[in-house]
């Protein structure tokens, strides 16, 4: 017992040693480097004046002020948009919830769509999409909508009538030279951000509560159905208040995750913190200094979010429900449902059935019926629907981008290849080592073809990959070599012993507390700085770094999960039959643990294809970056709509096809369990 | 190719030798200068502009082209012998500074206006100026704006990290008006904000207004850039101000390029220049007759394999700037009523 401590100890006490080395070396490296480039490092620079105008400020701003005030206004415009997408994705997010578990089969069909669509396209397509299209399709100010008096909208934005407490009155709104002049303004930038991260996390939210709506036992309904009460009353009063002690633990998860996506605002011109503190980057040169500010700021929200919502939730946990939702499981839909007034459920069913037919005709219309099927831009100027000559003439720039087109077989392989990957990751026969197999030789094969420069290839460099397969490749490479490092780092963080634990999770908390936007811009730009000078690292292997780490972090919870679902009993019995700690743990709970991560481990997967288009910020051609090449070209530059939908769609196959493999491994894992 | 016929055997050995010597000398003197890590790695690492017409684009072949980009060409063949030992990085207005500064690339390319603070406070020096220009506004006629003073209260386009964000700020400041700004990460989206009317003005310098009025729009006729310009911009490559060889290797390869040009050298009639040419300036310049190299750490001929590689400043503007219509203005040599004075090389 002693040695095995004295052991422990000093293993810790070597792991304490080795990060500090580390961190050592590289604050060493930093210094020589900043020495070496005449840069300046403190931050003395935030009392100097900003010199550069904002759009958007709640407190008074103008370029005179300092950057400290600048900040601020970045902070509070990022907490603005948080805040309102985060109300706006909880209002529409149980409402689809509860459409989810309706007994309308096409009110659940038609939010089964909605979830299924948005949660497989990446959320900055659908930001860059919603964008353009409302300052294409929304009028000019010049001739804005007026609906009522004190109400304008136009692609500028919306403005309302806001009130005035120092003369306690209502201030209208009213057209000015140039734009509408006062009353609550509401720009399209701040609307696009709130509209977009409302809806995708809407559809996320859904999910949720319709989980914590079934984990609630059908007992339950059936009984206040026998104490009288009606449907609705059924739900508000007896389940959804059950049903919430499942939702807040994922809810609050997406709420910091909100607080975190809102920095894609840089992508639309809304001026968050991050768009700011870049702006401020490039004026004055301070990088370090910048990137710590961002990071401080994101841990501090979602520290403080967390905190406030783990005590709402220790305190709704405290009102009583002894017996747990863990004997619940899930059931048909409950018998509250055929309650309903059947009267009114078919109205609801017609007005449906009228907005889906209309939906569907007018879509189908756009694409084919309006369209233009072949020709040029001209030809499709002139037409109303779709541009299809649009993705005959670019779909190769959107597909391949910068890649050598005399070369662009290879690249065109590398697709097939990870495509035929994919396809067999379905086949059950070759679940396990075989199938890692697969992916490995699939990986390493594609990497070869890209790069090329042996036998007669000729040597493609990395800056030249570009478009679905580096999307793809870096996505791929995220997954398989995150793996190992988030079992090690799940295992560490529920390890008794002090040092690995605290490191472990000091670093998942860390990577899941910052933006990827933020992580990202590290690895780009600040790598550099911290590494010794004759280190050279390509920048498609930082960035593919910054990912695997950003992507361990995330798997370990899931494989944390994982852990903690299996009984300490299995621990015990392993011991009962001599094996010690280590080999418990490798051969009886990992596996099992891993087994239960699956789903977690495959969703993970989908938010890393979905991830990729962030890699755009640090300057790398990914498939939304090409796409967005697409439309650089003025004759096409009218057809976003069709450039965004293809992306869209390519999203949208890859990350359903994962997700449909994911429910395969769910179903099949089910069935052997209840075997 | 072209470095087989330049490097002759004993310029070879005697690199060998050094290398040998270099070996047993600490490493960080063989790595200390830029012209050495370019030479080791083979290849020049070249910051530029990740899209704009005329000056930084792909072309048809997915190649990487325009005016500011065949400068590093011309840079990769002065110094590698081989214009084509470049790696491009599309790099937005707001990370160019960090890149180079982390030394990630060895030049940066592209229109980076030259300015007092970014000279001096960056640990950056700027080798020259390839284009001169000036900030202004891209309007529609219809709102009948005249001059930069009748914007008051007008939304304004601009793309982030540029001069262009400090230059508008300071305007409406000095003239007591206000604005409201609008700013995108790269010129891309600005451009469509403007021409969805999301803005009423967009700004940036009066080349790149002028290339979007001209090629962004179906109906340049309704939309005007205004003359009045609210500052000076000039665009020149930059490097680190660590080297001071490297540094004087950029600021004569623009010059050659405008020498080329004032003595009539083409990348085509080159070589008939350089054998036939009585002026010892050419045949310097051309390094015929030695003695331009040495002090740059090149041999004699860098000069000629970069005028060979992308031709003299003029060829360089008419295949990429004068397509789009625009006017060399102050950009035409000193002698023929511009800006550009190319320095004497002797």
């Amino acid at each position: 017992m002693a040695h095995a401590r004295t052991r422990s100890i000093v293993a810790q006490a070597l792991l304490l040693l080795t990060v500090a080395v580390l961190a050592a070396w590289l604050i060493n490296n930093l210094q020589q480097n900043l020495a070496a480039r005449n840069i300046t490092a403190g931050f003395g620079f935030l009392g100097d004046t900003a010199g550069f105008a904002i759009g958007e400020s709640e407190i008074g701003y103008s370029a005179s002020d300092t950057i400290t005030r600048a900040l601020l206004v970045g902070l509070i415009n990022t907490l603005k948009v948080s805040v309102l997408a985060i109300l706006g994705a909880t209002l529409v997010g149980v409402a689809l919830g509860l459409a989810r578990v309706s007994d309308n089969a096409l009110l659940r069909g038609l939010s089964r769509l909605y979830v299924e669509v948005i949660r497989n396209i990446p959320l900055l397509v659908q930001l860059l999409f919603l964008y353009a299209f409302a300052l294409n399709v929304l009028p000019p100010v010049e001739q804005a909508l007026h609906p009522l008096p004190g109400l304008y909208v136009s692609n500028r934005g919306i403005a309302l009538p806001s009130f005035d407490f120092s003369n306690f009155a209502f201030e209208l709104p009213r057209p000015g030279r140039f734009n509408v002049e006062g009353g609550l303004q509401l720009s399209a930038e701040l609307m696009t951000l709130v509209v977009g991260l409302s809806m995708y996390t809407a559809a996320y939210i859904a999910e949720i509560v319709r989980g914590g709506i079934e984990s609630v036992p059908p007992g339950q309904s059936e009984a206040a159905k026998a104490l009288g009460l009606r449907p609705g009353q059924t739900m508000r009063r007896i389940v959804f208040p059950q049903a919430l002690r499942a939702i807040l633990p994922p809810l609050t998860s997406w709420y910091l995750n909100t607080v975190k996506n809102s920095s894609l605002a840089i992508a639309v011109g809304y001026p968050d913190l991050l768009s700011v503190v870049d702006t401020i980057i490039n004026q004055t040169g301070q990088a370090i200094e910048g990137i710590l500010i961002v990071i401080a700021v994101y841990l501090t929200v979602n520290l403080l979010l967390s905190l406030l919502i783990n005590r709402y939730n220790a305190a709704i946990t405290r009102r009583g429900f002894a017996s747990g939702s863990g004997a619940a499981r899930r059931h048909p839909p409950s018998s509250w449902r055929s309650l309903l007034i059947s009267r009114r459920r078919a109205l609801v069913t017609l007005g449906l059935l009228a907005l889906a037919t209309y939906a569907a005709w007018s879509a189908l219309d756009w694409l084919l019926f309006s369209a233009t099927l072949s020709g040029n831009a001209a030809d499709c100027r002139r037409a109303s629907g779709a541009c299809w000559p649009f993705i005959r003439e670019n779909y190769r720039i959107i597909l391949f981008g910068t890649y050598p087109p005399d070369e662009q077989w290879r690249a065109a392989a590398c697709l097939l290849l990870l495509g035929l990957a994919l396809a067999l990751s379905f086949w059950r026969k070759i679940w396990g080592r075989l199938l890692a197999a697969v992916w490995c030789i699939a990986l390493i094969a594609s990497l070869a073809l890209m790069r090329g420069g042996f036998i007669t290839l000729p040597l493609v460099p990395t800056e030249k990959w570009s478009g679905l397969p580096l999307t793809l490749l870096l996505a791929s490479l995220a997954v398989l070599l995150a793996f190992p490092l988030a079992v090690l780092l799940a295992l560490g963080r529920r390890s008794k012993l002090p040092v690995p634990r605290n490191v472990c999770v000091g670093f998942i908390e860390f990577m899941r507390g910052v933006p990827l936007a933020g992580v990202l811009f590290m690895a780009a730009v600040l790598f550099p700085l911290f590494a010794p000078s004759w280190l050279e690292i390509d920048s498609f292997v930082r960035v593919q770094l910054a990912l695997i780490l950003f992507t361990a972090a995330y798997m370990a919870e899931a494989i944390r999960g994982g852990l903690q679902s299996v009984p300490t009993g299995q621990f015990e019995a392993a011991a009962a039959l001599g094996l010690n700690h280590r080999q418990a743990t490798i051969h009886i709970v990992l596996p099992q643990a891993l087994r239960m991560s699956i789903p977690g481990l495959v969703n993970t997967s989908i938010s890393e294809v979905k991830n990729t288009t962030l890699v755009l910020i640090v300057g790398m051609f990914d498939v939304l970056q090409s796409t967005r090449l697409s439309l650089v070209d003025v004759a096409w530059r009218p057809f976003f709509i069709e450039a965004y939908l293809f992306t869209a769609t390519l999203f949208f196959c890859i990350c359903f096809a994962i997700s449909q493999l994911s429910r395969h491994v769910e179903t099949h894992l089910n069935l052997t369990r209840d075997r | 190719m072209q470095i087989a016929k330049t490097r002759s055997e004993p310029s070879r050995l005697r690199r060998w030798l050094v290398f040998m010597a270099a070996g047993l000398l600490p490493v960080a003197a063989l790595s200390a200068t830029t012209l050495n890590t370019v030479r080791q790695r083979d290849q020049l690492h070249c910051a530029i502009h990740p899209g704009q017409a005329g000056m930084s684009y792909l072309d048809r072949r997915g190649e990487w082209n325009g005016f500011f980009v065949e400068y590093c060409r011309a840079l990769a063949a002065a110094t590698l012998g081989d214009a084509r030992k470049v790696k491009f990085l599309p790099t937005t207005s707001n990370k160019r500074f960090t890149v180079l500064q982390t030394g990630e690339v060895d030049v940066l390319s592209r229109t980076t206006t030259w300015t007092f603070t970014r000279d001096t406070g960056l640990g950056l020096n700027f080798t020259g100026i390839m284009y001169y220009d000036g900030q202004s506004f891209l309007v529609r006629k219809a709102t009948a704006i005249k001059s930069p003073d009748e914007l008051a209260g007008a939304t304004i386009c601009i793309t982030k990290g540029t001069t262009a964000e400090l230059n508008t700020a300071d305007f409406f400041l000095r003239k007591g008006l206000s604005f409201r700004s609008l700013v995108f990460e790269n010129v891309e989206e600005a451009k469509i904000a403007f021409f969805a009317q999301r803005c009423d003005a967009m700004t940036t310098d009066s080349l790149p207004l002028t290339i979007i009025r001209l090629s962004d729009t179906e109906r340049p006729q309704d939309y005007e850039v205004l003359p009045e310009l609210l500052s000076k911009e000039p665009f020149g490559a930059v490097v680190r101000s660590d080297d001071d060889q490297w540094f004087d290797i950029n600021k004569w390869l623009l010059n050659a390029l405008l020498a080329a040009e004032e003595f009539g050298i083409t990348a085509e009639n080159i070589d008939d220049m350089r054998q036939q040419s009585h002026s010892p300036e050419i045949r310097r310049l051309l390094g015929a007759q030695p003695g331009l190299g040495k002090s740059l750490g090149l041999d004699d001929a860098w000069a000629y394999r970069a005028i060979k590689a992308v031709g003299n400043y003029q060829q360089l503007f008419d295949r990429h700037v004068a397509p789009l219509g625009i006017d060399r203005g102050l950009n035409r040599l000193q002698r023929d009523g511009g800006l550009m004075y190319p320095l004497p090389f002797r």
